[in-house]
């Protein structure tokens, strides 16, 4: 991991592994939906200032089209210990790939692949906030996940709601099924006030070790 | 008796919360690495009695050092602890030899019972 916003190297590593756990459960999931077994590996994850969100997303993220899903979570409705916004970015290429291992006998519609990336991305935001919720004894709801758009360009990816945001945790992930790979990055924005209350479970979380 | 233990796991935190949890006495007689081919390293020159392998590692990978250990003829006792809950997983280390399997995040309890199990107390 590298370019840590304000985190120490013992509080990256705490989330680090915590992700990893997240990871390994959305490999689950999707080993149920593949009906196969998923490859895991080590998912890189980085901590950003959300001021630099495009360049950093340029450099994250090279595909040329790019689709999303965004999707809110929070612990509480009022003064939640932690909220934000999660957007599951996926590459092109990918879509076709899931759909095969979906085992889509058909020609993917513009309507399919819609489904199939709002499937795949609950599966992993899902995952990802329940493994981080479980060890900080917290629980995340959900609002339902909704594209934000389908093959375009990383510069329209964001629109003035995004800028609201402090910080952003990215969580690079990649999974292999038999010869296909597939690669997407989950982007998890949040308001200063979250950061610092995971920071502070995440110094006691390390303490405690 | 003191055994001589292994530990492998890229995550800093992953070896020091099962280092916290080793039975009185263990976490002294355990050596940590980062990866496989790191555990590889010390394995083929070292006796080691019980190894805690992880899965999901850079350079050389849990389910590769099983692999290698087994055409080395190298028998030791591993118990795999990590984040890839699938069944499948299980399966294919159990497979390649390991004792037992252990999902992350791991606690005293589940170490103690996993222990006992395998009368390595």
């Amino acid at each position: 991991m590298k370019n840590s916003f304000n985190f120490t190297e013992d509080q990256r590593d705490y989330l680090q592994e915590i992700c990893n756990i997240g990871m390994g459960q959305a490999g689950k999931s999707l080993s149920v939906l593949f009906e196969q077994y998923v490859t895991l590996s080590v998912p890189s994850i980085e901590i950003f200032s959300a001021t630099n969100l495009m360049s950093t997303l340029k450099r994250l993220i090279p595909a040329e089209k790019i689709s999303a899903v965004r999707q809110g979570f929070y612990t509480h409705v009022v003064d939640p210990n932690i909220c934000g916004e999660s957007i599951t970015i996926f590459s092109n290429t990918d879509v076709e790939q899931l759909a095969q291992l979906i085992d889509l006998n058909q020609e993917v519609t513009f309507e399919m692949e819609q489904e199939i990336l709002l499937e795949i991305s609950n599966i992993i935001n899902g995952a990802c906030l329940s493994g981080i919720a479980g060890q900080i004894s917290e629980r995340f709801f959900n609002t339902p996940p909704s594209i934000i758009g389908q093959s375009i360009i990383i510069e329209n990816l964001l629109n003035k709601d995004h800028l609201i945001w402090d910080h952003v945790l990215s969580i690079k992930i990649q999974y292999s099924v038999e010869q296909h790979s597939f690669q997407c990055d989950l982007l998890l924005l949040m308001p200063d006030s979250s950061v610092k209350y995971l920071q502070d479970v995440l110094n006691r979380l390390f303490d405690e070790l | 008796m003191t055994i001589s233990i292994l530990i492998c796991d890229d995550s800093n935190v992953a070896r020091k919360q099962l280092q916290r949890i080793l039975p009185e006495g263990w976490a002294a007689n355990s050596q940590l690495v980062k990866n496989g081919q790191e555990a590889l390293d010390v394995i083929r020159t070292e006796k080691i009695d019980l190894l805690f392998l992880d899965l999901t590692m850079p350079v050389l990978d849990g389910f590769s050092l099983l692999k290698i250990m087994q055409s080395e003829a190298i028998v030791i006792n591993t118990i795999v602890i990590t984040a890839d809950i699938q069944d499948e997983a299980k399966k294919m280390v159990k497979a390649a030899g390991a004792l037992d399997f252990i999902r992350k995040p791991i606690s005293a309890n589940t170490l103690m019972k996993i222990l006992n199990r395998h009368k390595l107390l």
